[in-house]
C-alpha cells in the first residue's frame, strides 16, 4: 500500500531501461561489491527500525539480510538505501539498487508498468478502519458521510473510493503525508475515523494515550500483498530474491530453525532437511549460489515464523519488543493453519 | 604665547549631581503606569495579552514540567506513570543518537575528537596579540577538512591522502607554538627560526624555508605514527544526528565560500563569456527551490550516469547545498564589492595592482568588513537548511529526531524530540547571531581578527 508514486519519474525509468541492461549479472555484480544494496522506505514500526546503537531491525530489512546471507553468507553486508518516495524507481531500474522491500503491495500496473519484477509475498496485509470507541461505529459500513484521514499517494485512496462505491456510501477523505499529524487530527476528532494497512492501524493504536479507547474495525476492504521488487529482465536475480523467501517458509514446515539447524546439519532428520541444508541434491545450482545458501539464510537470519514472532509478534524475549500482531487466524500464519503462507516444494 | 597656569586652589566649575526624578515619575510603578496601563486601552489590551500568555504558557509548563517524565524505558511506561505530561524519557534514550546518528557506538570519540580539534585549531583566532592568525584562518580551511574526514572517515589511507591528513596534526601543532611565541615574545615562530638560522637579515621570504622544513619532519613523524594504528572504516552512510548536521552546514559553507567569490568576481567581469555565464548560472540556480536542486542532485544526476554507478550521497547533498549556499553568498560578496567606491579601484591601479592583487589586497578585505553581518546571517540559514537532507534519506539531526518514533517501544513519540530539536536549533542560531552582532560592533572583517 506504502507506494508514492511519481509517474513521471516511472516513466523516465522506463526509458532509460535500456543503459541499465548492463552487461554483469546483479548477482556477480553483488558478489564483487560484496555487500547487498537493499532499497527500504522510510522507517515504520514493525518493518524497518532503528536500535538506539544504530542497527536496522524489522520484518523488511530481515529479507534483505537474509538475501545477503544467502548471496555472501554474511547477514551483515548490507548497505540499506533509504530512497525518497519519487526516486525509488529510477534507483532500482537504474542498477543503483539491487532489490527494494518497503512495504510495497504488488498490483498489476507496478509489475507490469514500471520496469519492476516482483518476487513473492512476505507479508499479506490488507486495509482497515479505526474509529473512536465511543463513536459506537461498529462496522465499516456505518462510515456512510464520515470523514476518513488518510495517507495520499498510496493505492489506500483508491481502495477506500472503491469499497465506498462498492457499498454505495460515501466516504470524505482528508488527506495527510505525515503520520504523526494524521494521527494527532484523528485524536483531536478532525476526522471521524484513519484507515491505512491492518499492521499499520495496530501500530497507530498502540501509541495513542488510551488505545482501549480506539476500535479497529471488522471489515478489511483490500489486498495488499507486500514483498520485494527487483529490476525486470534478470530472471537469475528474481529467482534467488524468490527464493530465499521461500527457503525462510520452508524451514518452518520442516522444523529449522536458527537455534537447531547447526544439530539438525549434523543429524539431518528427513531428506527434506538435507537436501535444504544443501547436504544432497543440487538445489543450488540453478540460483548460482553456494550449497550452503538456505543453511545460511536460518542459521544467521532464522525461519519464517522466528522472523514474525521477532518484529510482527512478541519480540525477542528481554529484547526490543515486538508489533504484538497475533499471526494464528492471520493470512500469514501457515498454511497448514489455515493461513496463506506457503511455499512451493523445494526439489 | 603666555602659558595659562591654573593654581589647584583656583576654584573649578563642577556641576551639582543631578536631582533623582520626582517619585511618581520613576521606579517599576512608573514603568509599569507609562508602559503597560496608560490608558484604558491600553490597560485592556495588557490584561488581554498577560492572559493570553498564560494560557498558553501554564498547559504547556504543566506538560512540559509538572506532569513530564523523566524515567522510563517505554512510551507505554511514561504513560503509565503520567497521562498529561511530556515523555522526556524517551528523549534521554535517544539522546546519543541524535547527536551522532548511526555512527558506530564504539567509534563517537573520533566525532568528538574532531570538533575538539576545530575548536583548538580556531581558537588562536580569538587570542590577543597572534600575529598569524591569517595562516591559522587559511590551513583551517585548507588543510583542517584532509584531518577531519581522516578522523571521522577511518580505513586505510594510500601515503599521498595521508600525508596530506597528517599535514594537519602538523599544522596544528606549529601554529600554536608560533601563536604562544607571538603572544609571549611578540616575534612568531617564523621569525624566532630566522634569527637561529642567521636569516633575520635576508629577504623575509626566505623565512619561509625553516617553516617548510619543520612541517615536512613534523609531517613525516605524523605519518609514521598514524601508519601503527588503524581506525575502522565509518561509511558516510552511518554518520548522522547533530555530527551529520555540523559536517554538512561547515563544509557547504566552505566549499560555497571560494565559489560564491569567484562566481562575484565573474558576474562583475569585463570578459562576456564569463559574465554571462556566472549570471545564468547565478540566477538558474538562486530561482530554484532548494528542495528542488537536492532531488535534481540525488535523482537525475545518476540517471545520466553509467548504470550502476554508485554515488556517495553525502557528497551528492553537499554539492547540492554548496551551490545553493554559492550562488547566494556571491550576490552578497557582488553587494558589497560595490559598496567599494570607485576610487578605491582608481587608487589600487594607479599603484600599479594588476587585477587579482587590487582584488585581493585591496577590496576584498574592505567589502568583506561590510558583509560580515549578512555572511552571518547566511550562516545561520544554511545550518538550517541542511535539514532538508531528512528528506532525501539522510539521518541528520531532524531525521534522527523523527526516527525515534518509529519502533514499539516508542511508538509516537515526536512531539518530546520535536520540541529538544527547535531548542537546540535555537541555542545554536541564537548564539551565532550574537556572535554576528559582536562583530559587526567591532566593525572588524574576517580578515581583520575576528
Amino acid at each position: 500500500m506504502k507506494f508514492l508514486y511519481a509517474k513521471a519519474l516511472g516513466i523516465a525509468a522506463l526509458a532509460l531501461m535500456p543503459l541499465a541492461a548492463n552487461a554483469a549479472s546483479t548477482l556477480e555484480q553483488v558478489k564483487q561489491r560484496g555487500s547487498v544494496n537493499c532499497q527500504v522506505g522510510r522507517p515504520e514500526a514493525g518493518t524497518f527500525m532503528l536500535s538506539n546503537d544504530g542497527v536496522w531491525y524489522g520484518r523488511d530489512v530481515a529479507v534483505c539480510r537474509a538475501v545477503a546471507a544467502a548471496v555472501l553468507g554474511d547477514a551483515s553486508k548490507v548497505q540499506f538505501q533509504i530512497v525518497a518516495g519519487g526516486a525509488r524507481f529510477t534507483s532500482l531500474a537504474n542498477g543503483e539498487s539491487d532489490l527494494m522491500v518497503r512495504a510495497a503491495t504488488n498490483t498489476l500496473k507496478r509489475e507490469t508498468q514500471l520496469g519492476l519484477d516482483f518476487t513473492t509475498v512476505n507479508f499479506y496485509d490488507g486495509q482497515g478502519f479505526m474509529v473512536p470507541k465511543s463513536s459506537g461505529i461498529k462496522s465499516a459500513l456505518e462510515l456512510d458521510g464520515a470523514t476518513v484521514c488518510m495517507d495520499p499517494g498510496t493505492t489506500g485512496v483508491a481502495n477506500v473510493a472503491d469499497y465506498a462505491s462498492r457499498n454505495k456510501i460515501t466516504i470524505k477523505p482528508l488527506m495527510f503525508q505525515d503520520r504523526q499529524v494524521r494521527l494527532a487530527t484523528y485524536l483531536k476528532g478532525g476526522c471521524d475515523a484513519i484507515t491505512t494497512d491492518r499492521s499499520g492501524l495496530a501500530s497507530d493504536r498502540a501509541s495513542f494515550p488510551v488505545p482501549e479507547d480506539h476500535e479497529i474495525l471488522p471489515e478489511t476492504i483490500s489486498k495488499e500483498p507486500l514483498g520485494a521488487f527487483v529490476r525486470q529482465g534478470d530472471s537469475q536475480w528474481r529467482n534467488i530474491v524468490t527464493w530465499v523467501v521461500h527457503a525462510m517458509v520452508t524451514a518452518e514446515e520442516i522444523g529449522l530453525t536458527s537455534k537447531n539447524i547447526d544439530e539438525m546439519k549434523a543429524h539431518p532428520q528427513s531428506t527434506d532437511q538435507s537436501r535444504f541444508m544443501g547436504l544432497e541434491g543440487d538445489l543450488n545450482v540453478g540460483l548460482g549460489l553456494s550449497p550452503e545458501w538456505a543453511y545460511n539464510i536460518i542459521k544467521h537470519v532464522g525461519n519464517y515464523g522466528e522472523v514474525y514472532e521477532l518484529y510482527m509478534g512478541k519480540g525477542p524475549e528481554g529484547g526490543p519488543k515486538g508489533m504484538d500482531i497475533p499471526r494464528a487466524g492471520s493470512l500469514n500464519a501457515s498454511y497448514r493453519d489455515g493461513g496463506l503462507i506457503f511455499a512451493p516444494p523445494f526439489n | 604665547m603666555a602659558d595659562v597656569v591654573t593654581k589647584s586652589s583656583d576654584p573649578v566649575f563642577t556641576p551639582m549631581p543631578s536631582r533623582p526624578a520626582p517619585v511618581g515619575q520613576r521606579g517599576v510603578i512608573h514603568w509599569f503606569k507609562t508602559r503597560l496601563f496608560y490608558s484604558p486601552a491600553s490597560t485592556i489590551f495588557t490584561l488581554v495579552t498577560l492572559y493570553l500568555l498564560y494560557s498558553i504558557a501554564a498547559p504547556f509548563y504543566d506538560w512540559a514540567v509538572t506532569n513530564a517524565v523523566w524515567e522510563a524505558s517505554t512510551r507505554r511506561e511514561c504513560f503509565d506513570k503520567n497521562m498529561n505530561g511530556a515523555c522526556w524519557a524517551g528523549v534521554i534514550h535517544w539522546f546519543d543518537s541524535y547527536l551522532y546518528g548511526r555512527f558506530p557506538v564504539s567509534e563517537r570519540w573520533r566525532a568528538n575528537l574532531g570538533g575538539i580539534l576545530l575548536i583548538l585549531w580556531a581558537l588562536p583566532i580569538w587570542l590577543p596579540r597572534v600575529s598569524n592568525k591569517a595562516t591559522v584562518l587559511t590551513t583551517m580551511v585548507v588543510v583542517y577538512p584532509f584531518l577531519a574526514v581522516f578522523l571521522f572517515l577511518g580505513g586505510d589511507w594510500p601515503l599521498v591522502p595521508r600525508a596530506f591528513a597528517m599535514l594537519g596534526v602538523s599544522f596544528l601543532i606549529v601554529n600554536w607554538c608560533s601563536a604562544i611565541l607571538s603572544m609571549t615574545t611578540a616575534r612568531n615562530l617564523a621569525q624566532h627560526l630566522g634569527g637561529w638560522f642567521g636569516l633575520a637579515d635576508k629577504h623575509p621570504s626566505t623565512l619561509l624555508y625553516p617553516m617548510v622544513a619543520l612541517h615536512a619532519v613534523l609531517t613525516a613523524l605524523a605519518v609514521v605514527v598514524s601508519y601503527s594504528f588503524t581506525l575502522p572504516y565509518v561509511e558516510t552512510g552511518s554518520w548522522g544526528g547533530l555530527f551529520l548536521t555540523f559536517v554538512i552546514a561547515i563544509s557547504s559553507s566552505l566549499f560555497a565560500f571560494p565559489i560564491g567569490i569567484l562566481l562575484a568576481l565573474g558576474r562583475r567581469s569585463d570578459m562576456p563569456v564569463v559574465r554571462i555565464s556566472c549570471t545564468t548560472f547565478i540566477e538558474v540556480v538562486r530561482s530554484m527551490p532548494l528542495v528542488t536542486l537536492l532531488f535534481m542532485v540525488i535523482v537525475l544526476l545518476p540517471l545520466f550516469m553509467p548504470a550502476g554507478t554508485q554515488f556517495n550521497k553525502l557528497m551528492q547533498a553537499l554539492i547540492g547545498l554548496s551551490l545553493f549556499t554559492a550562488v547566494y553568498l556571491a550576490e552578497v560578496v557582488r553587494s558589497g564589492m560595490q559598496a567599494i567606491p570607485e576610487g578605491q579601484y582608481e587608487a589600487a591601479s594607479a599603484l600599479g595592482f594588476g587585477y587579482w592583487r587590487a582584488t585581493y589586497l585591496v577590496i576584498m578585505p574592505q567589502a568583506l568588513k561590510t558583509m560580515t553581518p549578512v555572511l552571518v546571517t547566511h550562516f545561520i540559514g544554511n545550518l538550517k537548511d541542511t535539514t532538508l537532507v531528512s528528506i532525501i534519506g539522510m539521518y541528520d539531526l531532524l531525521g534522527m529526531l523523527n526516527v525515534s518514533g518509529q519502533n514499539p517501544e516508542w511508538n509516537g513519540l515526536y512531539q518530546e524530540p520535536l520540541l529538544f530539536g527547535t531548542v537546540l536549533f535555537f541555542v545554536l542560531c541564537y548564539f551565532m547571531s550574537l556572535y554576528g552582532r559582536h562583530l559587526e560592533k567591532r566593525g572588524s572583517g574576517v580578515s581583520g581578527g575576528i
